[in-house]
């Protein structure tokens, strides 16, 4: 049998987190360790719920750890008036998360750092991190646990943009809501693949397609399907595109299969002292600062391939 | 046909050179004054050299020294493109009767943008601190110019920094008063766009041939030998930023060419600020790419036709042929 791959997620769920544990919850290759869950998409008190509801709706038992419910240094986020909410919903789960139970487990009683360490010092083997959040979590685990550094096989994230923004016109929402924690993940020694907006604003699903996911995954892919319609929507209506953009399965989709991203290896740092480029990652694809390459950057990926994931993932629930 | 007044802004600058050539080769406009700026080398030289290309053109008009220095910042020159005089060593003797006009840069710009009353166009291919002291000294000065065109900035991977392009990023200040003084019509010739322009090799090796007689020879024939020699010496320090192979890259021209003939180039709308003061950021002409702020305020070429670039680069070489001229 395949040796499975030991992996962490870290997640701020969110419509496109739930669709990334889709893939995770459906991947033979994949073992879950541990989830942690940090402010981002909504509050930490509403990440943390819905990664409960969507564990138990996904049939993934893991021990779920609530992390950081606000930047390092910036001010907490007003989830009264944050953007987000137009975006993921009041709950996070695209105005449909009421249609799934409470959550019968409870976070465990532990820092979501300690909950890293503790996946990782069980494993054998070294652990993959998938961050799909703000990096706050990833940041204290580093910083708090130096030598589980060399046991961090990588550190896969959704972040970042090498050109263009969502939040700013050159930020990125997972880092820009924390960007010293992204400086100080960046400035670490352990590897990092930054599956940034270049690829992942290609990776969006069609009507047809969402349609599929319902149409093979019985009552879950129902829900999916759903959950994802106000994304979708904000997504035609705002970025003219043809439907909601999955920017958190892209990490996933590539430790299933990594023909899915083209990247390339090169230096990046996070701007910090910019008034309205504060948290964009400085990616130097030319070599300007003769800084060595310390990131593999995603420059495109194959959006049939990760959306077809996607659908066949959703069979297994049906 | 009625000539269309224009104010060239510069900082020569070797490529500025065959900008100034191309827009007068053009004889599509009436030059009413070249303004020189600090910029690729020092005031005393760009304006010195601004001069000297003036009467080698045959451009009959006034040569005004602007700022010596940014706004704010104060950073070094860059030598290694142009040379130690900006014009890539090339020695000249400014003829008896050159002499600087009178007065400041940006009085000039304003006098005659209210003379033309709403027909002005300015062509600015430095850094924009003139124009920046300009918007600042005449708050009304937008609003007199038709068209706006300037060769700074990226859209993308810069040529100064990871995003920023060296005119801007000599005085990202100027950049953000100009972006947001309100020009209604406003090109932003990037360094993204002047990638999408070059001449080939075999385009290019015809002009070291040019007749003695045409006023651009000696000239054209200085700049691509040392282009030759200089992109050999980048390479071997591996040093070399510009794309591959001996094809003839260059700025200033493309702002020319969409100058003279806005339809060269397929443009999109956006909003940019310029960013003062990131530890990296620093000078990025930042693009509004989704749409966040309710206005715009500049034109970005997205594509360029090379084919008639390299047809109208050529024709305003030719028009120099001529003896009288």
């Amino acid at each position: 049998m395949l040796k499975k791959k030991p992996i962490i997620m870290d997640v701020d769920t969110g419509v496109d987190d739930t669709l990334a544990l889709l893939l995770v919850a459906a991947a033979d290759t994949l073992e879950l360790k541990a989830i942690t869950t940090v402010f981002g998409n909504c509050s930490l008190e509403t990440t943390t719920e819905n990664t409960l509801k969507i564990c138990e709706l996904l049939g993934l038992d893991v021990p779920v750890a609530a992390g950081a419910y606000r930047p390092v240094i910036d001010p907490p986020i007003d989830y009264s008036v944050a953007p987000m909410v137009d975006i993921h919903g009041r709950d996070g789960l695209g105005n449909v998360g009421n249609r799934l139970p409470a959550p019968t487990k409870q976070a465990e009683k532990m820092a979501a750092a300690d909950l890293m360490a503790k996946a990782i010092k069980e494993s054998e083997e070294k652990v993959t991190i998938v961050a799909t959040a703000p990096l706050t979590n990833i940041a204290t685990f580093l910083l708090a646990y130096p030598d589980l550094h060399e046991k961090v096989e990588c550190i896969a994230l959704m972040g970042g943009a090498a050109f263009g923004g969502n939040m700013g016109f050159s930020v990125e929402a997972n880092i820009g809501h924390d960007p010293d924690a992204a400086k100080i993940v960046f400035m670490s020694d352990v590897p990092k693949y930054m599956f940034s907006l270049d690829a992942t604003m290609g990776c969006f699903i069609t009507d047809d397609e969402r349609q599929a996911i319902a149409d093979n995954g019985g009552k879950t892919g129902e829900f999916l399907k759903d959950c994802m319609q106000q994304y979708s929507d904000i997504y035609k209506a705002l970025g003219g595109l043809p439907g909601a953009v999955l920017h958190d399965s892209l990490p996933v989709a590539w430790l299933l299969d990594e023909s899915v991203v083209e990247f390339k290896h090169c230096y990046v740092d996070v701007e910090l002292k910019g008034v309205k480029t504060r948290g964009c990652t400085v990616t130097d694809l030319v070599g300007y600062t003769g800084k060595s390459a310390n990131t593999y950057v995603s420059m495109k990926a194959d959006r049939e391939k990760l959306i077809n994931m996607h659908i066949e993932a959703a069979k297994k629930f049906n | 046909m009625i000539k269309r007044p224009l104010i060239i802004d510069c900082d020569p600058g070797i490529d500025d050179a065959e900008c100034l050539m191309m827009v007068q080769g053009s004889g599509q406009f009436d030059i009413r004054g070249i303004t020189a700026v600090h910029g690729n080398v020092p005031l005393e030289l760009t304006s010195k050299n601004a001069l000297f290309l003036s009467k080698l053109y045959g451009m009959d008009c006034p040569v005004y020294k602007g700022a010596k220095e940014a706004l704010i910042q104060r950073l070094t020159r860059a030598e290694y493109v142009h040379g130690s005089n900006g014009l890539i060593g090339f020695e000249y003797e400014l003829p008896e009767d050159a002499e600087f006009a009178e007065g400041h840069a940006w009085d000039f710009i304003w006098e005659e943008a209210v003379k033309q009353n709403g027909e002005l166009e300015i062509l600015a291919i430095g850094p924009l601190t003139n124009l920046a002291i300009a918007v600042m000294k005449y708050p009304e000065l937008p609003k007199l110019i038709k068209n706006l065109v300037i060769m700074g900035g990226s859209a993308g991977s810069g040529n100064f920094g990871v995003y920023s392009e060296y005119n801007i990023a000599q005085d990202p200040h100027a950049c953000e008063i100009v972006l947001q003084a309100g020009f209604p019509n406003f090109t932003m010739v990037d360094w993204n766009a002047c990638h999408m322009v070059h001449l080939t090799e075999e385009e290019w090796k015809p002009l070291l041939n040019l007749p003695e007689t045409n006023k651009f020879a000696a000239l054209a024939k200085r700049m691509l030998e040392f282009e030759v020699v200089n992109k050999a010496k980048l390479r071997e320090e591996g040093t070399n930023i510009f794309p591959t192979g001996d094809d003839h890259y260059t700025c200033d021209p493309t702002a020319a060419a969409v100058l003279i003939d806005p339809e060269i180039a397929q443009y999109v709308e956006k909003y940019a600020f310029c960013d003062c003061v990131g530890e990296m950021t620093r000078g990025q002409t930042v693009i509004d790419w989704l749409g966040f702020a309710p206005l715009k305020n500049i034109k970005l070429p997205v594509a360029m036709d090379r084919e008639k670039f390299v047809e109208m680069y050529f024709k305003c070489v030719k028009s120099y042929d001529r003896e009288d001229c």
